[in-house]
């Protein structure tokens, strides 16, 4: 299809949207009331994902972002704490439990 | 120099040296349901809002009205328990011995919203209002029925990190996973109250 044919039929759908939005189950036309509905519901199923992906991506990206300026800084990390090993054995000593860590914080 | 708990190291291949998370693997993991499940709710809300759109008398002829205020207070309480798992999430910032109230208390709260929904999906069985009954029932029904679903998981997760807490130690990724599931509940509700129940 040449560009102008496109442009054409481009034109056409623009001055005819009943055309276009012609959709045999939704029921488009029925009223005001419903086609508002699929109006809403199109527009909020659509966003939904990106407004999700895109604020997890903006999270991960500013949480990254303050890991790389504290690194930068020399904060120092903890590795993760475990769970004290429980008793084992009489005449095994059971791992000592480490400080609470609130009690790092300087 | 600081020096900030709560923050695992990973391990690097090839010899480079560890650096701290981003984000636990738990909180991704939960990450990527709860925006699945946002979609799933996103669609329920969709085809209820046309189904209602598309009724000529609302709700139908011979169906109960859905009790609004009761569910406004089970909304307060629900709301109520998101503040204390973020009081419990400042604890847990300071000192995890601080926490356990706080958790208690979130859990307590998200208990007493389900256990009052359940009273309110009886009522409304006694008056008549079941999945076969309406379309308003069917929806009522799998709606706030797949969101009571979801509160019992998250309250299970909560669960689980409060039992972790006293046993000694409430690892960050098993908190924030059943924080964000939690959040994820507290947050989608008033969406669904809004939605269907008005």
């Amino acid at each position: 299809m040449s560009r102008a044919a496109a442009a054409l039929l481009a034109l056409v759908l623009a001055a005819a949207p009943r055309l276009a939005a012609a959709c045999a189950v939704c029921s488009s036309g029925r009223d005001d009331e419903t086609q508002l509905a699929f109006l809403i519901g199109t527009i909020f199923l659509s966003l939904t994902p990106l407004f999700l992906i895109g604020g997890v991506a903006y999270a991960l990206w500013r949480r990254a972002k303050r890991l790389a300026a504290d690194e930068a800084a020399g904060v120092i990390r903890l590795p993760e704490r475990r769970a004290p090993r429980p008793a084992g054995p009489p005449g095994e000593p059971a791992a000592a439990p480490r400080p609470a860590a609130g009690a790092l914080r300087r | 120099m600081s020096v900030r708990p709560y923050a695992p190291l990973r391990e690097l291949p090839g010899g480079r040296p560890p650096r701290a998370e981003i984000v636990p693997n738990g909180v991704l993991g939960m990450l990527v349901f709860v925006c699945a499940e946002a979609m799933l709710f996103a669609g329920f809300v969709s085809a209820f809002t046309i189904m209602r759109a598309q009724a000529l008398v609302w709700p139908p002829p011979g169906q109960p009205r859905l009790p609004v205020g009761e569910t406004a207070f089970n909304t307060l309480l629900l709301l109520g328990s998101g503040v204390a798992l973020w009081l419990a999430r400042r604890a847990y910032r300071r000192d995890q011995r601080a926490v356990q109230g706080p958790l208690l208390a979130a859990l307590v709260l998200g208990t007493a919203f389900v256990a009052l929904q359940g009273r309110e999906w009886l009522g409304l069985l006694e008056q008549g209002l079941t999945l076969q009954s309406s379309a308003l029932g069917s929806f009522f029904y799998l709606i706030v029925g797949v969101h009571g679903l979801h509160a019992i998981g998250a309250l299970a997760l909560l669960f689980h990190a409060w039992r972790r807490l006293r046993s000694g130690w409430l690892p960050p990724g098993v908190f924030g996973a059943a924080e964000v599931f939690w959040y994820f509940v507290v947050g989608v509700w008033p969406l669904l109250y809004w939605r269907v129940y008005l």
